[in-house]
């Protein structure tokens, strides 16, 4: 209990620096957002100097920067991040429309490097030192250098029906008629609008967490419980899964918060490369159009649904770990 | 009787290095690309105006409309884009931007984190309390988002913004590594063995905990390099990084999104893609035979 309360405690203190992190960054950014917004539609250099003191005003943007960041912290509690200037919308609401295609591409893309890391990782490992293994050792390697908007560029070039093989939609999660169809198409529709940019996601991930579980697969096969459970006839498999598995689980729970940035960090350039309307879409059109409200709303969210994944890995691991359930 | 133990014999860094010969060729690799980044000039000169009939340089930002998307050829190794430039001259001039982005902001992101990992690391608890917390924040906004931000509200840069920005961002996984390896240090038995001697303070944190807990720092510097060029070509990429005309290897791999599908340039991206690729697997190599040289864990 006092451990769940502490990592809780840490989570909440994350939050409040990630709110000031985030402040300040863009804050001190130059580029004034209140010029910058007023002048929206005026020549370059113009400025509607009405408008600019207006914003400032609605926004605090006058006072000191401790009296702004604790009015920033305390509407980011309550996820009022303001309007949005493009579209009147309350930014929330505009994020509430976004949040879905990027929960769900991340969380599939996640699931899919988790297992296929896990199967793979458990093959490498029970081949090790042989041919496969040292193949799915470049394998690896290569994924893991290989940059995410390379290889989309690549699948789309090869895949997207224009010179070579017409396999994969370009653009878009959804076919025209998407509303007009059944439920079982609908979702085969999106399965198929859906696959390319989870495999591309998840190759980093995947290469990575293979890894991993290979590292631990193979520590854990030459202990001495592996030989005693090979002692006692059991099959190979039971051995590879439910004894030396079971014990290299851990450092992939891990892995898999570590790497919960850099995943979600990847998601926005594959957004961008097979056209997802998800957050990074939002904020790169926010970030176009310098909708100061709207890029706040995205990093603050974006940062603590990422937080909050790894917390989830974290207590996760907490749960799973018997040494550690034994001690409370 | 047992027999006495040879005393190990002390081998050196850099032969422990040397004996794989996947690090030198990471060394090769990054070598090669340096000098073609440094000799960018002269393989290809930035010459305004239409290129001379019969001229074999190419220059990387003279449009030539007259020869777009065309695949490569004896004229032009690598194809031309979609304005007809050279997409060899512009890889090499890439060259010079990524890798100096990535090198600026690697090196800025460094003397950031140890400045902060050591800071965190003294006694004074508020400000290891408050720069750990910074630490953890900055290491768990997804970075891209962060960066394309800043940069969004920036406006057009150019490469030394560029550097400073992924420079000032970046620096939090160096922290937390300096952070914990000074107080892992600290404990150890020769840190004991010196203030036992009486060394001063100074010295004992200068002489005998610094060098070695800063060990895993510099063999992570090709790994804090790599994250740069990424984020570098990432940002490019999406369009916020350094502003066009000025190729770097992300600006060039948009260009080559556009013409992906239709109709299909596939020289514009996989050089760019195999020259990113080429730089980051170097890097990786050369981080974890820093690692196994150096005899410290990742």
């Amino acid at each position: 209990m006092a451990r769940l309360a502490g990592r809780l405690l840490s989570f909440a203190a994350t939050l409040v620096a990630i709110s000031l992190v985030t402040f300040l960054l863009l804050r001190l950014t130059p580029g004034d957002p209140a010029s910058l917004s007023a002048a929206r539609g005026l020549r370059p250099g113009q400025v509607n100097a009405a408008a600019a003191q207006q914003f400032r005003e609605e926004l605090g943007l006058d006072r000191p920067l401790g009296v702004q960041w604790v009015g920033w912290l305390r509407r980011s509690a309550t996820f009022d991040f303001g309007t949005s200037w493009r579209t009147g919308l309350p930014v929330i609401a505009e994020i509430g429309q976004r949040l879905p295609a990027t929960v769900g591409l991340n969380a599939t893309a996640l699931l899919l490097a988790c297992l296929a890391g896990v199967v793979s990782g458990v093959f490498f490992a029970a081949h090790r030192g042989r041919a496969l293994d040292r193949i799915g050792a470049a394998l690896t390697f290569v994924s893991l250098a290989l940059p995410s908007f390379a290889l989309g560029t690549a699948a789309l070039l090869l895949f997207g029906g224009g010179r070579y093989f017409d396999l994969i939609p370009v653009q878009g999660l959804r076919s025209e008629g998407f509303e007009a169809m059944p439920l079982a198409r609908r979702l085969a529709d999106l399965a198929w609008h859906a696959a390319a940019p989870v495999v591309v996601l998840s190759c980093g991930s995947l290469a990575s967490f293979s890894r991993t579980v290979r590292a631990g697969m193979v520590e854990a096969l030459q202990q001495d419980f592996v030989l005693a459970a090979r002692a006692r006839g059991l099959s190979e498999r039971a051995v590879l899964f439910r004894h030396a598995l079971s014990n290299s689980l851990l450092p992939l729970l891990s892995q898999l918060g570590l790497s919960l940035p850099m995943l979600v960090s990847g998601s926005a350039i594959i957004e961008r490369l097979f056209g997802i309307p998800g957050l990074g879409q939002l904020l790169f059109e926010a970030v176009l159009s310098r909708d100061y409200a709207v890029i706040m709303g995205v990093v603050t969210v974006v940062a603590v649904a990422t937080v909050g994944g790894m917390l989830l890995a974290d207590l996760l691991s907490a749960l799973l770990d018997p040494r550690l359930r034994s001690r409370q | 009787m047992t027999p006495a133990l040879a005393p190990p014999r002390r081998v050196g860094r850099w032969t422990r290095f040397r004996r794989s010969g996947s690090n030198l060729s990471a060394l090769a690799m990054l070598g090669a690309l340096l000098a073609l980044a440094a000799a960018a000039d002269l393989l290809a000169p930035d010459l305004p105006g239409p290129r001379a009939t019969g001229v074999r340089f190419a220059s990387p930002n003279t449009p030539s409309l007259g020869e777009r998307l065309q695949p490569p050829s004896a004229a032009h190794p690598f194809g031309t884009d979609g304005l007809g430039r050279d997409v060899l001259a512009r890889l090499v001039h890439g060259a010079r931007v990524t890798l100096a982005v990535a090198l600026g902001a690697a090196a800025l992101s460094t003397l950031l984190g140890v400045l902060v990992g050591l800071l965190a690391a003294s006694s004074l608890w508020w400000l290891d309390g408050l720069l750990s917390r910074a630490t953890a924040a900055l290491l768990s906004i997804p970075p891209l988002f962060l960066v394309l931000a800043v940069m969004g509200l920036r406006g057009d840069a150019g490469p030394e913004q560029l550097a400073l920005v992924l420079g000032c961002t970046g620096w939090a996984g160096v922290a937390r590594m300096v952070r914990a390896e000074v107080l892992r240090v600290r404990t150890l038995d020769f840190v004991l063995a010196a203030k036992a001697l009486g060394y001063s303070r100074a010295r004992v944190l200068g002489r005998h905990v610094l060098p070695n807990a800063l060990a895993s720092t510099w063999a992570s510097l090709p790994f804090v390099v790599a994250s740069a060029a990424f984020a570098e070509s990432a940002l490019s990429f999406l369009g916020f990084g350094v502003a066009p005309p000025t190729p770097s290897w992300g600006g060039l791999l948009m260009q080559a999104h556009e013409y992906a599908v239709c109709p299909g340039a596939w020289w514009l991206s996989l050089f760019p893609g195999v020259a990113l690729f080429a730089l980051l697997a170097a890097c990786a190599r050369l981080g974890e035979g820093l690692h196994e040289a150096l005899g410290v864990l990742r």
